[in-house]
């Protein structure tokens, strides 16, 4: 599952929602068939498939260096030569026995339905002979990298971590709200640029929920972020697999190191447990229940989070704590998350923050629409 | 985010949701543009045989001049936007047949996703361009991908009537991901009766919650309200019954007439379950409706605004019951099938567009047709070349037929009543 690719990428966009809103109505415009009068079309209109009609061959993008390679897909930067837009090109290998993957599909489906600043944005879809690919919105870094170049040795400043958990939260409330499951967060996953924003891709592994949540696989976040009740082999999970792996990932934009780097299931609850505490009946009834619980778990009593993140204020650690609950239904909520007293001074840490965004780009920030 | 909120920036929503008038001046526009294509492929088609004659025979005969020139004149007939409709019900109700053919039987969720896929697609195209039975089971296999259930190609196919290629089946699969503008989530309604089911059992049993803005509504006042429906039931478990019943009529009324009609394009799944409800046991939804809206409001209310919405949403979901009810089943209708029979059978195989006859050649080359189409110069000359060559190798594999003109389905179902 490491081996997964991380969606789409880098960005350096200037522009502002209403141009990305244009530029994603040209690329799959919702007018011409829809909108306006049948009498309005032009004098041969294909009914048919509106994209092939439109334009957005795949002539229509430079493709630049390769980003990124996973299982069903490779990323590389690609630019629009009409626009000059830099944009992610996903290109999916129809190899196939079974036509389009049901990964890329399912990824289409739920990117076309989740349109939020915070989630990055799908623009196009293209056919080639034998290959499909995604345009998506161009971003700079996933977080995995920026904090490797940006970071103090990975670690972040406060004004950073507060924007990025802030946007992490709004893009995963939405997600919840339209019933999506991500199911795969991590900083690979997690994607910036250079106006300092943080927007989730990759949602190859993530399905829409509905009442049933007991038929999914157990075997779906990646390791480090997953929680604990999906490593004990709950299958009933539901929103709060995502608040934790939030939280694992918290911790780690302060110290620069994954809190819980566990190399199996096993071990992985254990890192988790000698930080958290051993879990028991009395603590999370029900427990006992699921298959992965063994009543001989070496018994850790609960660390204060606060002595491995010294660095972390006493409001942001009161948020780390909810997020990181073990009893999945103790977790907090995303929308309860982002009304969190932490987030209060926000505003005022965000002009701060555009100071350093400035410096950290050497100055390259402002007049970046030149191409 | 309120729930109407989501709904609405749904691609269901953005994309596919009508007016009774759009909808109708949509398909009557893909009609006369897919006639005006059969009619020129036929012409063309026509002509590239009169002249292949004319060379091999020197100079034409006067008298077999005079014969094409008769059989040109003679207009062909294409399917009416009525029968066109009445070939995509049909092949609708050919995919809940065909889910049956599979063990376990697909789920219904995956059967109705299909079937808004085969609607969806073909609001733009005609079965006159793509006949349906190529499309109905790659709707039905891709339906399949985006609703989660698993299924290899290879099992798919084994459940198809006619024993198709595994590689036609998918070939139209690209043409029918982009008719569907790359929106495949389905909102359907059976979710949000579960939920109006499991309300109303917990009134019956007393532990029913007032609507948000009705707090003075005790679960006490709910049961007894429920319990005071006629015809009268006094014990619980009549009631219990009662629920039951009116649920499983429900889904069927979901599963069914829901499907096969326009009641996705026209109205949101919760107006949809809600007549659906309605239709099954009227004051048992009138009821369910009364407890959110603080009902019954009678006439002397009229300057509560609920009694203005109540109005609104019983017009609503009074139409919408009006189609669900009006759907009869095709297979079950002697006339109506007969009519069908001689549209699929005759009619259409005389006006189907011979240059989109063969999708499995096709599948591999829409980017390049389109960009020979616009006069891009994006795809090279000897690139060209090499998918011409390509489709020529293709072409050998004649499509096998699926279950078209001859109504396979419709035998073997007909077996299954009788057996």
């Amino acid at each position: 599952m490491d081996g997964r690719d991380r969606s789409s990428s880098k960005t350096l966009q200037p522009p502002a929602a209403a141009y990305l809103e244009l530029i994603s109505s040209l690329a799959s415009p919702k007018s011409f068939l829809f909108r306006h009068p049948p009498r309005s079309t032009p004098p041969n209109p294909k009914p048919t498939p509106p994209s092939t009609m439109d334009k957005q061959q795949p002539s229509s993008f430079q493709q630049l260096e390769k980003l990124g390679e996973g299982t069903y897909a490779t990323v590389f930067k690609g630019r629009n030569r009409q626009t000059g837009e830099l944009v992610a090109l996903k290109e999916i290998h129809l190899d196939s026995e079974e036509g389009t993957p049901s990964t890329a599909i399912r990824e289409i489906s739920l990117m076309k339905e989740l349109k939020h600043e915070s989630i990055v944005s799908l623009y196009d879809v293209i056919h080639t002979e034998n290959k499909l690919m995604l345009v998506f919105e161009y971003m700079d870094k996933d977080l995995k990298k920026y904090m490797d170049t940006r970071g103090d040795r990975g670690q972040l400043d406060q004004a950073t971590i507060k924007s990025f958990m802030h946007q992490l939260l709004k893009g995963i409330a939405f997600c919840h709200e339209n019933r999506v499951l991500h199911r795969d967060l991590k900083p690979q996953n997690l994607l910036i640029n250079k106006k300092g924003q943080l927007k989730l891709g990759d949602f190859g592994l993530a399905r829409a929920f509905g009442i049933p949540v007991n038929t999914f696989s157990n075997e779906v976040v990646t390791l480090w972020y997953r929680a604990p009740d999906v490593l004990l082999g709950s299958r009933t999970y539901n929103t709060s697999i995502d608040i934790w792996s939030a939280g694992c990932i918290m911790a780690e934009l302060y110290t620069g190191r994954p809190l819980f780097p566990g190399t199996t299931n096993e071990d992985q609850l254990m890192k988790i447990f000698r930080l958290m505490g051993t879990p028991s009946e009395r603590s999370w009834p029900g427990i006992s229940q699921l298959p992965e619980y063994k009543p001989n778990f070496h018994v850790y009593a609960t660390q204060d989070l606060g002595i491995i993140l010294p660095q972390i204020d006493p409001l942001g650690l009161d948020l780390l704590n909810r997020m990181l609950q073990l009893r999945p239904e103790m977790r907090v909520s995303a929308h309860d998350a982002l009304q969190h007293p932490w987030f209060h001074d926000l505003p005022q840490l965000q002009a701060q923050l555009q100071q350093q965004m400035a410096a950290a780009y050497g100055g390259m920030v402002p007049p970046q629409q030149a191409y | 985010m309120i729930e109407d909120d989501v709904y609405r920036s749904s691609s269901q929503f953005r994309l596919w949701s009508f007016t009774e008038a759009s909808l109708k001046s949509l398909r009557a526009t893909t009609n006369t543009v897919a006639s005006d294509r059969v009619r020129a492929a036929l012409r063309r088609a026509q002509d590239a045989r009169r002249s292949a004659n004319s060379s091999a025979t020197g100079t034409p005969a006067p008298g077999s001049d005079a014969e094409s020139k008769a059989t040109e004149e003679k207009p062909i007939d294409c399917l009416t936007p009525e029968e066109e409709q009445q070939v995509v019900d049909y092949y609708s109700e050919q995919i809940i047949q065909l889910g049956e053919n599979y063990k376990p039987p697909l789920p219904t969720i995956v059967r109705a996703t299909a079937i808004q896929y085969l609607r969806r697609f073909y609001l733009t195209n005609s079965p006159m361009t793509y006949h349906p039975k190529q499309i109905m089971p790659c709707a039905l296999f891709l339906a399949t991908k985006t609703d989660n259930y698993y299924l290899s190609l290879r099992q798919f196919t084994e459940g198809v009537p006619g024993q198709p290629a595994a590689e036609d089946i998918i070939a139209p699969e690209f043409l029918v991901m982009q008719s569907l503008r790359f929106t495949f989530d389905v909102r359907h309604p059976f979710r949000g009766l579960e939920g109006g089911v499991m309300e109303l059992r917990a009134i019956s049993q007393g532990q029913g919650q007032p609507a948000p803005h009705l707090l003075a509504q005790t679960p006490e006042d709910l049961r007894r309200g429920l319990f005071s429906l006629s015809p009268s039931s006094a014990s619980a478990a009549a009631m219990n019954d009662r629920i039951s019943r009116a649920h499983h009529a429900t889904r069927e009324i979901l599963k069914t007439a829901a499907q096969i009609t326009d009641a996705y394009f026209l109205y949101t799944p919760s107006q949809i379950w809600l007549s659906a409800l309605l239709l099954a046991d009227r004051p048992l939804a009138e009821f369910y409706l009364d407890t959110k809206l603080g009902g019954p409001i009678t006439t002397q209310q009229e300057g509560n605004p609920l009694y203005a919405l109540r109005t609104k949403l019983l017009l609503t979901l009074n139409n919408c019951a009006t189609i669900l009810q009006a759907y009869k089943p095709l297979a079950s209708d002697d006339v109506r099938m007969k009519t069908l029979k001689r549209i699929i059978g005759k009619k259409l195989y005389h006006c189907q567009n011979p240059e989109k006859a063969n999708l499995a050649g096709q599948k591999r080359i829409p980017a390049a047709a389109a960009a020979a189409a616009a006069g891009e110069s994006g795809t090279s000359e000897s690139e060209m070349e090499r998918l011409a060559k390509k489709r020529k190798l293709e072409h050998g594999n004649e499509p096998k037929d699926l279950f078209g003109g001859d109504l396979v389905m419709q035998r073997t179902k007909e077996k299954q009543l009788d057996g």
